[in-house]
């Protein structure tokens, strides 16, 4: 088995997406999640390796969903899917405890690449 | 990667954005310091740039992030809503529909982003050019302060790096790696420079970022922290020439890290509802169609052979199926609103191209259509709604000279009855003249001139005339060939009735009748020679012998007396030159129309009977008389009559 990822975004569409190119690359989705809330629940339930995190999200976006989760396990790998535009942003994600972020639209390669960092 | 599977889905979602930005944008028109639809608004956006820059779409990808641009100044308080720019975002948000359309037709030359892309770019008062990552070739300078720190730290016996890392040129936002190095290392040592330095980032770094370090770590250990980060191309150690002391180590993040709380967690929503393609429901309805039909076998067959042992399980199979067709169904139905929901813009834009004051009323937008009669349902309503706005709703001037309140109502309503669905669209604007369309109809020899039998509402009924204006100026608005009649004609198409009311000055309302579902119906079976045919139940006023009638022949149609009205015989036999038996012995099946009966003549009735319909648009468009096909339980096609065009 792969690595266990959870993948929180509010589009189904991008979840789809991400969910296809992690499982084609190797990876296993334990979780998803559509917002922020449901990512701490998601975190909680399924302990995965790594987690894919967009920032924008309804009811509690993505910075205050990762601060609370890099509360709950110090020690979490959160990736952040970010775009063009929000590096702002990206820049507190970093200083929460971010591993790292991905930029909008993702490739192939883009997510093999973390899956082979994160293995 | 193959885009392609991902695009039904993305146009879908895409959609939904569109169909609620437009709502929400008409919200916070009313509402401009609404902050819950601002943030929204900007997350449609968002999203919607993101998912479209997924799957290539460039220019729609652009655009939308031009309407984030403008969405964000707002929520930065940077930009006050006017009804200018609410114009602007709503004129943006129509071209990404249009953009929506080309896409699904594999047709992106077409888009043109550039006007609106400008206007946009205006409101912001920006021109927006994407900014050229500088080639750091310098390298850093170290400065007085700094190499009596870097002293400082080799005294106290730690290691001090002058670390050069090489991104990977198609690292996007490169900036933010720079920050995650500059974390990841501040955890293991001190940072004494960065260059670019901090601040500068965004406007110097380039593809190259040097970071002089002081640490206890080796260089593996720190290659490691680096290396891990996605994007990194090369990592080169260099030495620092010149030997300084050490400071205390400022340990930021740890401290930060342990500062933090974790915050009570919000009550996490259960998914209560899952979306199902429609096209798996559609396959759902035709695995319940033929298991209807099998049922029907199989109550066929027991009935044959007399099998009294199957009677119970028979029945519970039945009911079990009518169960599975109920839920089906239901799964199928979707409130009429979102057909609706797109109904205040367009009369909006239309009102304010017209200079008139339209308050638009919506009701029952939870009433529940068969999707099949919801996709056809909305140019109907957009074509009265254009009618009310065009030529019912006076302007403001006129509708105060007559004593009227300035600003015009429209109401469209949804509401259900038995077992079908009204939609009526009303106005309080000036009503229709019957007597203008009369004279209209008569001028353009629609109709003879025989004032006197024509009733009231005979007259007005003639606004379903093809080829029948009152309004001898065509407007933009509603004047685009099209008429009544077609609005009549897709109703009817849809097994509906269209009806009209309206009193001069006071009003006009249509009507419209529709069936709730296309997909199955209740229908009288009969028998013409071999052939099986189905009647719609709903139509079918009653049967009787043919023997007991007079039929004669008037101007070469057949017709009988039935409760002393003549009444138009057709011969199913003759019409679709099949063998029947003979005439003397069938029976008659009196269907209503609209607003007249026929008479069937069939050999005999065989059954009522549940049926699905089965959609053959291209093969019987052109025969007149029939709507669709469906499967008996012997497995035989039965044709549906379509009793609105059989006769006339």
């Amino acid at each position: 088995m792969g690595i266990k990822i959870l993948i929180v975004d509010d589009s189904a569409f991008m979840r789809n997406m991400l969910k296809n190119l992690i499982t084609s690359s190797g990876g296993e989705v334990v979780g998803e999640a559509v917002d922020g809330n449901d990512a701490i629940e998601k975190f909680k339930q399924s302990s995965p390796q790594l987690v894919f995190l967009d920032i924008m999200m309804p009811n509690k976006n993505g910075l205050d969903a990762l601060k609370e989760i890099m509360a709950i396990n110090p020690e979490a790998k959160v990736v952040m899917c970010t775009s063009v535009g929000q590096e702002k942003v990206v820049m507190e994600a970093v200083e929460a405890g971010a591993s790292d972020y991905i930029v909008k639209p993702f490739k192939q390669d883009d997510i093999k690449a973390v899956l082979e960092k994160y293995s | 990667m193959d885009t392609k599977q991902y695009k039904e889905e993305f146009l879908q979602e895409a959609n939904e954005h569109i169909d609620r930005l437009n709502e929400l944008f008409l919200n916070l028109e009313k509402n401009a310091s609404d902050f819950e639809i601002i943030n929204e608004i900007f997350r449609s956006f968002h999203t919607l740039k993101g998912s479209s820059s997924s799957m290539g779409y460039s220019k729609f990808s652009e655009l939308a992030h031009s309407m984030e641009d403008v969405l964000e100044k707002i929520r930065e308080h940077e930009l006050v809503i006017t009804s200018e720019i609410i114009d602007t975002l709503l004129e943006g948000t129509d071209m990404l529909e249009g953009a929506l359309k080309s896409i699904e037709s594999d047709d992106m030359d077409n888009i043109d982003i550039h006007e609106i892309n400008k206007e946009l770019k205006e409101i912001i008062g920006i021109h927006i050019q994407r900014k050229n990552s500088v080639n750091v070739e310098e390298h850093a300078i170290i400065n007085d302060d700094q190499r009596s720190i870097i002293k400082q730290e080799e005294e106290e016996g730690f290691m001090v790096y002058r670390i050069i890392i090489h991104f990977d040129i198609s690292l996007k936002q490169p900036q933010l790696k720079a920050m995650l190095i500059i974390r990841n290392l501040s955890n293991v040592g001190k940072i004494i420079l960065t260059y670019p330095a901090r601040d500068d980032l965004y406007s110097k770094l380039g593809h190259e970022f040097e970071v002089i370090l002081s640490t206890d770590k080796n260089t593996a250990e720190i290659e490691k922290l680096i290396d891990k980060l996605l994007g990194i191309k090369e990592i080169s150690f260099l030495s620092v020439d010149e030997k300084y002391k050490r400071k205390d180590r400022e340990i930021e993040f740890e401290e930060e890290r342990l500062k933090r709380k974790a915050k009570k967690s919000d009550v996490v929503k259960k998914i209560q509802s899952v979306k199902i393609d429609i096209k798996r429901l559609d396959n759902l309805m035709n695995l319940v169609g033929e298991l209807l039909i099998n049922k029907i076998r199989l109550q066929e067959v027991v009935r044959e052979h007399n099998l009294k042992e199957l009677d119970t399980l028979l029945a519970a199979i039945d009911r079990l199926t009518l169960d599975i067709q109920d839920e089906v169904m239901k799964e199928r139905m979707i409130p009429i609103g979102n057909v609706f929901n797109r109904f205040p813009r367009m009369v909006r834009d239309l009102a304010k191209k017209e200079g008139k004051e339209i308050n638009l009323i919506i009701e029952g937008q939870e009433i529940e259509f068969d999707r099949t009669i919801l996709d056809q349902v909305g140019e109907p309503i957009v074509h009265l709604l254009r009618n009310s706005v065009d030529h019912g709703i006076e302007s403001p001037e006129e509708r105060q000279k007559n004593n009227k309140d300035s600003t015009g109502n429209i109401k469209l309503v949804a509401s259900r009855e038995k077992n079908h669905a009204v939609i009526s669209v009303s106005d309080d604007g000036k009503g229709i003249d019957p007597d203008k369309v009369y004279q209209s109809a008569m001028q353009k020899g629609l109709v003879e001139n025989d004032d006197d039998k024509l009733t009231y509402h005979d007259k007005l009924r003639l606004i379903f005339t093809p080829g029948l204006s009152t309004r001898d100026k065509i407007s933009e608005i509603s004047g685009r060939g099209v008429g009544m009649d077609v609005v009549e004609n897709k109703v009817r198409a849809l097994g509906g009735t269209v009806k009209i009311n309206s009193k001069v000055n006071e009003g006009t309302q249509i009507t419209m009748q529709l069936p709730l579902t296309l997909a199955i119906i209740s229908s009288l079976l009969v028998r013409v020679g071999s052939d099986t045919f189905a009647l719609p139940l709903s139509t079918v006023n009653s049967a009787l012998s043919s023997r007991k009638l007079n039929i004669k022949t008037i101007q070469g149609n057949e017709v009988f007396i039935f409760r002393n009205k003549e009444i138009p015989l057709i011969k199913l036999q003759e019409l679709f030159n099949i063998e029947g038996d003979n005439n003397e012995n069938g029976t008659i099946i009196i269907v209503d129309k609209e607003d007249n009966q026929i008479g069937i003549l069939v050999d005999e009735i065989i059954s009522q009977q549940q049926i699905l319909v089965k959609n053959i648009d291209n093969v019987i468009n052109d025969i007149k008389g029939l709507s669709g096909a469906t499967i008996l339980g012997n497995g035989r096609v039965a044709l549906i009559l379509d009793t609105e065009s059989l006769a006339g």
